[in-house]
């Protein structure tokens, strides 16, 4: 479609009247369409009384440089950005658009460090706490708390928003992203949709003078992406001041009245009126690999059209002849724990096609990657790669035969030069002459000698399919290989596949780009949640446009106002059902039963359950011992309502471990003269130092009983929010721990992932306990960036200054009340322990 | 030296990851060493306050070194440790004793010696509980130096300099940018 109807009308146009068209509300509609002659004297003098033609914020001469870096990122930037408007930042990946956007909101310098030179201005309204909302790329980085109401809360509380008026600033922010329903739910399990309405919602209730929304579809499919396109429309239509940096902004076009162009270097080239910016500048862009080349300027009139040819041209006649199948599944079915991810799935991909896999988020396209490359083992059912069993596949056979590439990039790096890396063993300088002719192709020439973790994301994302493309393989397997790159990066790495793909190699991969499906596949498979929908070519597909709506594959170009006929709530909770994490991790300390114990004041319970145990330490004989034991199983019964099986369950594994620790006792302990001992090799084998060792058994069970009694009655959310509260812990401290605690799950499905990919690279280490060593970097490199930008993200919702430095500072959504029954309860545990131990002396 | 939030979050990301890892080390410990000799558990034991280590020298501020202890503690206890909460009280007392290594060089060192140092004074802390929590009082007096002198290296190796080490190796990939770990040398490079 995008080939069709060469349109330049956009060029040579006369002024278009106010683009927002439909129902820009008329005191907003004003908003200017080039910077006006501006008044030239410093406004940082008088920021008091703006006029009508006061920017929102004015940049002169702005140049930004990283900690660490020599160059800026951004350099001699003039912008004003005004109320009502829409602007839209475009630029190729790295320019600095993100880094400008930071600035506007304040993010630079003070969450992320860098030297800002030149004059920023902003309006007093905006230089209040959350008078900039920033909604980021990662749906997972930008939040802080666990459920949809407290995160929300977040902000209200940095702003000081009582207690009582907070419910109705969340209401009316979930309804303006429509996810009311949602309100006491645990976002964890939202779609990434969802999750980025949420990220807006959460802006929204701070009612921000300027939204910023920087790449926010980056990693959705289709439909979520229209999702949230929507609400951006939305969002202009109440005439909200908005900042957007997007990659796919076709469909935005007619909602945005300004484009920002920047270059490869940061600095902003071009900016004006968005259709005759974009019309009269579409060949740098191109040249710039912001737009494809195949992409043309079409304006918006021709959108219709656009969205009828989607039964185009697509290739078509390099159909492979051969019928055999590379790979074929039958009757497959994954389950993680008890969720499906898909059931009865039975297919071919045959050899030498170029087969995409496409489908909603949380759909299982991963997953069925992993499958087919042996990674993921089916819960039942059979897979064969190249007409044999895949289980009888060797290892290294496997490694041979097909080369595997991940959605994040670092799960593949190994090295820490560029250069080993791409050579797959340590080179150091003397790189190999077909590593080099590598790194030319991949325009990685220059950075041979650097980290790969240093790398920008296209640049990380061009390494590892360099590296998975060094020796050849019949097949090629890759999730997601063009997500969140620019379109230069994406033409090197789909030329690339389709080179491959011509000398006969099969390739899979899984995509959210139709455009991509149309322009390479030759088969398409569509999956949604629980099964496969549809197996064919791309021709087929499109001629069913009912399959691609139920795959969340149709996003019209067209954004409507009418909202009635958008898909609405339905479909979200089927995913929200489907996006479950499977992490066991996740379980901490969030199983909140009945009982009389969860009513404790939760810092003040861990306290006195420290104390408890503190006490039960003086427990020097077994019948002490076993007392100090039963106080808490008897209170896990009782007060927290637990079941028997349950408190087995908990406590069995680790019977083994005090098993160990009775035997060390037996075999070591110091024994009185005359004692009978048994002596083997250097052991001396005693009754007595039998009974300390059961002595102690029972006092770590005793620890581990008084542990889960904590656990199992204690809402983290409270505990941590508590601490602040009760014992003003400053809140930086005890919301920073929140927010870390999120990531538990999140490191468990790294490190599988980081197993995954070291095997398929003949690198994992042969002794499991040597993978926490070799597994550090990547892992470590992952966790300090998903600091960063939490952090940045917190900050962004004002969580600086008083509301973070002081417990006082800032108000609070959940109250954590101290009652008298806390010391009663916590005054009579320890009471009692200490009683046991006089009692049973 | 006012704690920056995504020193915060990262201590507790880093927290997380570490209590992880302690909770296979607990029991690679007691298999491999206990049974053989509770005086040679000690070589491993440093493993338990690497998150002291780590943290304190990416972040280097005053705290850091118990607050990583405390919090990573907390974590290997809500992922099910067999030491339950117990683990709680190492972390305590496993992080104020790597801090107080810290302290004596003002917060303001942190070299290879340093490092070792603070690790080392980690181990003093282990040794207290294990004598008082974990029956260490009931064994010989040989058995007890050995314990005390063993994991007092291992502090130093394994809280210490393999702690240094794995922070080092992240600094170059070059993402510590933004902490005091990079700011500290480009001031020192100058």
């Amino acid at each position: 479609m995008r080939t069709s109807g060469v349109n330049q009308k956009g060029r040579g146009s006369q002024q278009f009247s106010v683009l927002a068209g439909p129902a820009a509300p008329p005191s907003t509609s004003v908003a200017p369409r080039t910077r006006p002659a501006a008044p030239r004297t410093r406004p940082a003098a008088s920021p008091s009384t703006p006029p009508q033609s006061t920017p929102l914020i004015r940049l002169e001469d702005v140049a930004i440089t990283y900690e660490g870096a020599e160059q800026p990122v951004l350099s001699g930037v003039n912008l004003d950005i005004f109320r009502g408007e829409a602007v839209l930042f475009l630029g190729p990946s790295g320019c600095g658009k993100s880094t400008l956007a930071l600035l506007c909101a304040g993010l630079i310098p003070r969450a992320v460090e860098g030297q800002v030179t030149g004059q920023v201005w902003r309006h007093a309204e905006l230089e209040r706490s959350g008078g900039i909302g920033y909604v980021f790329q990662d749906p997972d980085t930008q939040f802080c708390m666990l459920q949809v109401d407290d995160e929300l809360a977040f902000g209200l509380e940095n702003l000081c928003i009582p207690n009582p008026d907070m419910g109705m600033h969340m209401d009316a922010a979930l309804a303006r992203v429509e996810l009311s329903s949602y309100k006491q739910a645990r976002h964890e399990h939202f779609s990434g949709g969802m999750k980025q309405k949420l990220a807006i919602a959460t802006a929204l209730a701070m009612s921000p003078g300027m939204l910023v929304l920087d790449e926010p579809t980056a990693n959705l499919d289709p439909l979520s992406t229209q999702q949230v396109f929507q609400q951006i429309v939305r969002l202009r239509q109440q005439g909200q001041t908005l900042l957007v940096i997007e990659h796919k902004f076709e469909a935005l076009v007619p909602w945005m009245d300004r484009v920002v162009l920047f270059n490869r270097e940061g600095q902003v080239v071009f900016s004006g009126p968005i259709r005759e910016t974009l019309a009269a500048h579409w060949s740098w862009l191109v040249a710039q690999g912001v737009v494809s080349p195949w992409q043309e300027w079409t304006d918006v009139d021709k959108v219709d059209q656009k969205t009828v040819s989607l039964q185009g041209p697509s290739l078509s006649g390099r159909l492979p002849e051969e019928a055999l199948a590379a790979f074929s599944l039958r009757n497959g079915e994954l389950r993680y724990g008890l969720q499906a991810v898909w059931t009865g799935v039975s297919l071919d991909i045959p050899k030498g096609s170029f087969t995409a896999i496409v489908g909603p988020n949380g759909s299982g396209k991963s997953s069925l990657l992993q499958v087919l490359s042996g990674l993921q083992r089916l819960t039942s059912g059979t897979v064969e790669a190249y007409g044999r069993t895949l289980k009888d596949w060797k290892t290294n056979e496997r490694a041979q035969l097909l080369s595997y590439c991940f959605q994040n990039p670092e799960y593949q790096f190994i090295y820490e030069r560029v250069g080993d890396e791409l050579a797959n063993r340590v080179v150091g300088k003397e790189i190999p002459a077909d590593v080099t002719q590598l790194l030319i192709e991949f325009g990685l020439e220059k950075l041979s000698q650097q980290s790969p973790f240093s790398l920008s994301q296209g640049e990380k994302r061009r390494l590892s399919v360099a590296a998975m493309l060094r020796e050849s393989h019949q097949a090629y397997v890759l999730d997601e290989p063009t997500f969140g790159q620019d379109a230069r990066t994406q033409q090197t790495i789909m030329d690339k596949m389709k080179s491959l793909n011509e000398a006969g190699s099969t390739i899979v991969m899984s995509t959210h780009d139709m455009d991509l499906v149309r322009q390479f596949a030759s088969h398409v498979l569509v999956l949604i949640p629980g099964k496969l929908r549809f197996a064919g070519t791309p021709q087929e597909l499109f001629a069913q446009p009912e399959v691609m709506r139920e795959a969340h594959l149709l996003a019209e170009k067209t954004l409507t106002q009418d909202f009635e006929q958008f898909p609405s709530s339905h479909g979200l909770e089927q995913i929200a059902q489907q996006e479950t994490s499977s992490g066991e991790w996740g379980t901490v300390a969030t199983q909140v039963r009945r009982g009389f114990t969860q009513r404790l004041n939760p810092p003040w319970h861990l306290l006195f359950t420290l104390g408890a145990i503190g006490v039960a330490l003086g427990a020097h004989t077994l019948p002490q011992a076993l007392a100090v034991f039963l106080l808490p199983v008897g209170l896990m019964f009782t007060a927290a309502r637990l079941g028997p099986i349950q408190v087995v369950k908990r406590l069995s594994p680790f019977l083994g471990f005090y098993i160990l620790y009775v035997w060390t006792m037996t075999a070591y302990a110091k024994v009185s003269p005359g004692t009978p001992v048994f002596r083997i090799l250097w052991m001396h084998l005693s009754f007595p130092g039998l009974i300390l060792g059961l002595i102690l058994a029972l006092r770590m069970l005793a620890t581990v009983s008084f542990g889960l009694l904590l656990i199992s009655s204690t809402d983290i959310t409270k505990l941590v929010v508590g601490l602040s509260q009760n014992f003003h812990v400053p809140p930086k401290f005890a919301y920073g721990t929140l927010a870390g605690i999120r990531f538990a799950p999140l490191f468990q499905s790294e490190w599988g992932k980081l197993r995954q990919a070291r095997q398929l690279r003949g690198k994992d280490s042969r002794w499991r306990v040597m993978r926490p060593i070799t597994y550090a970097l990547p892992l470590l490199t992952q966790a300090v960036r998903m600091s960063e930008r939490v952090a940045c993200a917190m900050e962004a919702r004002g969580f600086f200054g008083r509301p973070a430095d002081l417990s006082q500072g800032r108000t609070y959504y959940r109250i954590v009340r101290i009652h008298w029954w806390d010391f009663a309860y916590g005054i009579g545990l320890m009471a009692t322990v200490t009683g046991l131990l006089l009692w049973i002396h | 030296m006012k704690w920056k939030l995504r020193d915060i979050v990262l201590a507790v990301i880093f927290s997380v990851a570490c209590g992880a890892i302690y909770m296979g080390w607990d029991w690679l410990d007691n298999l491999v060493f206990g049974t053989w000799s509770p005086a040679l558990q000690g070589i491993v034991n440093g493993m338990w306050w690497i998150a002291s280590g780590l943290v304190a020298y990416i972040i280097r501020r005053p705290g850091a070194a118990l607050f990583a202890g405390v919090a990573s503690a907390f974590f290997e206890f809500a992922f099910g440790s067999p030491y339950g909460a117990g683990a709680l009280i190492s972390g305590l007392v496993q992080g104020a004793g790597a801090e107080a290594g810290l302290m004596m060089g003002g917060w303001r060192r942190y070299n290879v010696w340093m490092m070792m140092l603070s690790g080392a004074v980690g181990g003093v802390g282990n040794t207290l509980q294990w004598l008082f929590q974990y029956q260490g009082i009931h064994y010989t007096f040989s058995t007890q130096m050995g314990y005390f002198v063993l994991t007092v290296i291992s502090g130093a190796l394994l809280a210490g300099l393999l702690a240094k080490a794995v922070a080092d190796a992240l600094y170059r990939s070059g993402t510590l940018n933004n902490f005091a770990i990079a700011k500290q040398r480009r001031v020192q490079g100058q």
